[in-house]
């Protein structure tokens, strides 16, 4: 593997049978991934597009070998297909599914950590490796093979700078996105240590967004493990304040989780902040 | 984030076995008279709004009988604090109060941990208490799913300097919030204050509870709680049923994209050029001619009940999406809803070029850069200043 996946992933799709897990399966074969096998329950000995449907992972499991799941399951049944997944002991599990109850998902995450599973989303694109492996949802037509390693909180902010990544000529070694939910598996520092140690990748990308703290944590770790050159897009700087979590939320943040606060610190870890997305290929470009 | 109202987070307390004042929903004057009967007097009046600041903005109220109650509650019914409308009342049976205390526990969904806050410092200002004299707020961090004891809920009220009977109600009232997070879906539980009655009993004059959007589904209480709930701006009541994702903001750039990332990269943009977005609106993945139709829609009534739209920016990035169809989706919806400003779309993904053809033959302006499409729409809205 190269980061996560490569065009030698062996990829199971959780809910292959409705009509985004069927679509979709559809896209990532067109991709080049290779999809293996499928699930939905009480659906097993169909196939869809080819691929061949069985009734629990266990099933699938006897048949093929499996090196991540994706999981197009509707968010009341996404526990379920999780915990099936990581009682399956499957190494990644890509959770596109949106509105999936926020304990289900932080049990989870809690349960696969104890593992050793990676748990990309919930509320994900997926990812993408320019080798040859889609898992999730991103558009096919916009990745290009090249040097810059991308991570994001939001898909389709993230699907407009990788386009301008590849019409610029940099392309990509792998984009991840990390999910818009605020219990989610896989995050920013993660993908960075990745990045970080990947010989291809030779510039990151980091588009975050206002709310949390994942950005502030990801400069703190920048400042001190990552060498490699980091440009950051904030997402939502003009957006009136949400709704917070009572006091609480206020005593318990300090301030920290809007765009201001998140773009100092990463300045200050010596990330180059774009305030649009095609500043980023010229930022890049000076850096490379 | 779905914040319940004071009395809907009571009932929740009331389930839990935390305890309250007696105390009654009422809709009307005659309902409020009821329930105050029924409680005695005095009784204080409390609007319920999904909004803090409820005391300073007069909403709520001690009454000692009939004709105060008759004053004060058509005006309180009518309250309102930044666009937000009174729901309801909640009558309480009023308390002697020798003591307040501010306590929550919230779900930190990042680091899947619960945190208690609290301090003896209870009352309206808590977050200047934190910010002036951090030392008076205490700050406990658990794992969730943390087999919590008793003991150790007893060491947190005892550090708030509560002995006897009082440390047990206070360990009680813990333990029970700390079961409710875990078995109601819920993100926060809040209390402030928690008071101390004239004879020591301990209950919650307040509350403020947030629950899992998400997890509405499987809690017949919190599903009648909305249907219960008088929106605050129709708008956006109906832009929930079209399910689309729609905030209104106070510009004249009127929005409609897919994806949340995008839209809000939209107003970034339209702001950072110098202009002022109207609305927030993400049709989502897969837009069909209706949808766009009930987007459109709902962006005429934005400009139709607030400031006039000046222009109308539709940016679409189509993965799965087919440019040709938002392309003719736009031009049939703007002819059916007889929509007059112009419009700046951008189209970029699948059949792109076919979709530029459609917008251009209907006198569009079509781009295929983002920043491009933005610039343009800010200038045409500034042009009419």
């Amino acid at each position: 593997m190269k980061i996560l996946i490569d065009k030698n992933t062996r990829v199971l799709v959780q809910g292959i049978t409705g009509t985004q897990g069927s679509f979709h399966t559809k896209a990532m074969l067109d991709f080049g991934t290779k999809v293996v096998a499928g699930v939905t329950p009480k659906k097993g000995g169909q196939e869809v597009h080819g691929v061949p449907v069985y009734n629990t992972i266990a099933e699938a499991k006897e048949k093929h070998e499996i090196d991540a799941s994706v999981i197009f399951v509707p968010a009341k049944y996404t526990a379920g297909a999780l915990n099936e997944a990581i009682d399956a002991d499957i190494p990644l599990i890509v959770v596109i599914t949106e509105h999936v109850p926020v304990w289900d998902a932080a049990r989870a995450v809690e349960k696969a950590k104890q593992k050793g599973i990676t748990i990309i989303g919930p509320n994900t694109p997926g990812l993408v490796s320019t080798d040859g492996c889609k898992i999730g949802i991103m558009p096919n037509q916009i990745f290009k093979r090249g040097k810059v390693g991308v991570i994001a909180r939001s898909g389709t902010l993230s699907y407009e700078v990788i386009l301008a990544l590849t019409n610029k000529g940099f392309g990509e070694t792998t984009c991840i996105g990390i999910g818009g939910d605020p219990a989610h598996g896989f995050g920013f520092v993660d993908g960075l240590a990745l990045f970080e140690k990947d010989p291809e990748t030779e510039a990151i990308v980091l588009i975050g967004e206002i709310g949390g703290t994942e950005e502030e944590h990801a400069a703190e770790y920048i400042k001190k493990s990552v060498t490699k050159p980091v440009v950051a897009f904030i997402g939502g700087r003009t957006a009136p304040p949400g709704k917070k979590m009572g006091h609480a939320g206020a005593i318990v943040s300090g301030g920290k989780g809007t765009a201001a606060s998140k773009i100092k610190v990463l300045e200050e870890a010596g990330v180059s902040v774009a305030r649009l997305i095609s500043d980023i290929p010229k930022i890049l470009k000076e850096k490379l | 984030m779905g914040l319940l109202l004071e009395h809907e987070g009571k009932q929740i307390f009331q389930k839990l076995g935390i305890p309250l004042l007696p105390g009654k929903v009422a809709r009307d004057l005659s309902e409020a008279e009821q329930a105050a009967k029924e409680l005695g007097y005095p009784v204080v009046v409390k609007g319920q709004i999904l909004h803090g600041g409820r005391g300073k903005a007069g909403l709520i109220k001690v009454v000692k009988n009939e004709d105060e109650l008759k004053e004060v509650t058509p005006t309180i019914l009518a309250g309102t604090i930044k666009n937000m409308k009174v729901q309801c009342l909640l009558i309480e049976k009023a308390a002697k109060i020798i003591n307040e205390l501010y306590i929550s526990a919230m779900f930190d969904t990042f680091a899947r941990e619960i945190i208690f806050i609290m301090s003896t410092e209870g009352g309206v200002d808590i977050e200047s208490v934190a910010a002036k004299t951090p030392e008076k707020v205490q700050k406990k961090r658990f794992p969730i799913d943390y087999p919590l004891k008793t003991e150790e809920a007893a060491k947190l009220a005892e550090a708030l300097g509560f002995k006897g009977d009082e440390l047990n109600q206070l360990t009680d009232i813990l333990m029970k919030i700390w079961t409710g997070l875990h078995t109601l879906d819920l993100q926060l539980i809040e209390i402030n204050p928690l008071a101390v009655l004239e004879g020591g009993k301990i209950i919650a004059l307040d509350s403020k509870v947030i629950i899992d959007d998400n997890a509405i589904f499987r809690h017949p209480l919190y599903q009648e709680f909305m249907e219960k709930r008088i929106p605050d701006d129709p708008l956006e009541e109906k832009a929930k049923n079209y399910g689309v994702a729609f905030v209104r903001l106070d510009g004249d750039i009127g929005i409609i994209g897919n994806g949340a990332g995008l839209v809000m990269g939209t107003t970034d943009l339209i702001q950072e050029f110098g202009g002022k977005p109207a609305n927030f609106l993400d049709v989502g993945g897969g837009a069909s001619t209706e949808r766009v139709l009930n987007a459109l829609s709902i962006v005429k009534e934005v400009g139709e009940t607030g400031e006039p739209i000046d222009v109308l920016l539709v940016n679409i990035f189509g993965g799965i999406t087919r440019c040709d169809h938002v392309a003719e989706a736009v031009v049939e919806v703007r002819d059916k809803l007889g929509l007059k400003m112009p419009f700046v779309v951008r189209l970029v993904g699948t059949k792109q070029k076919e979709g530029m053809t459609i917008l251009e033959k209907a006198g569009m302006n079509a781009f295929t850069e983002m920043e491009a499409a933005v610039k343009k729409a800010v200038e045409i809205a500034n042009a009419k200043k």
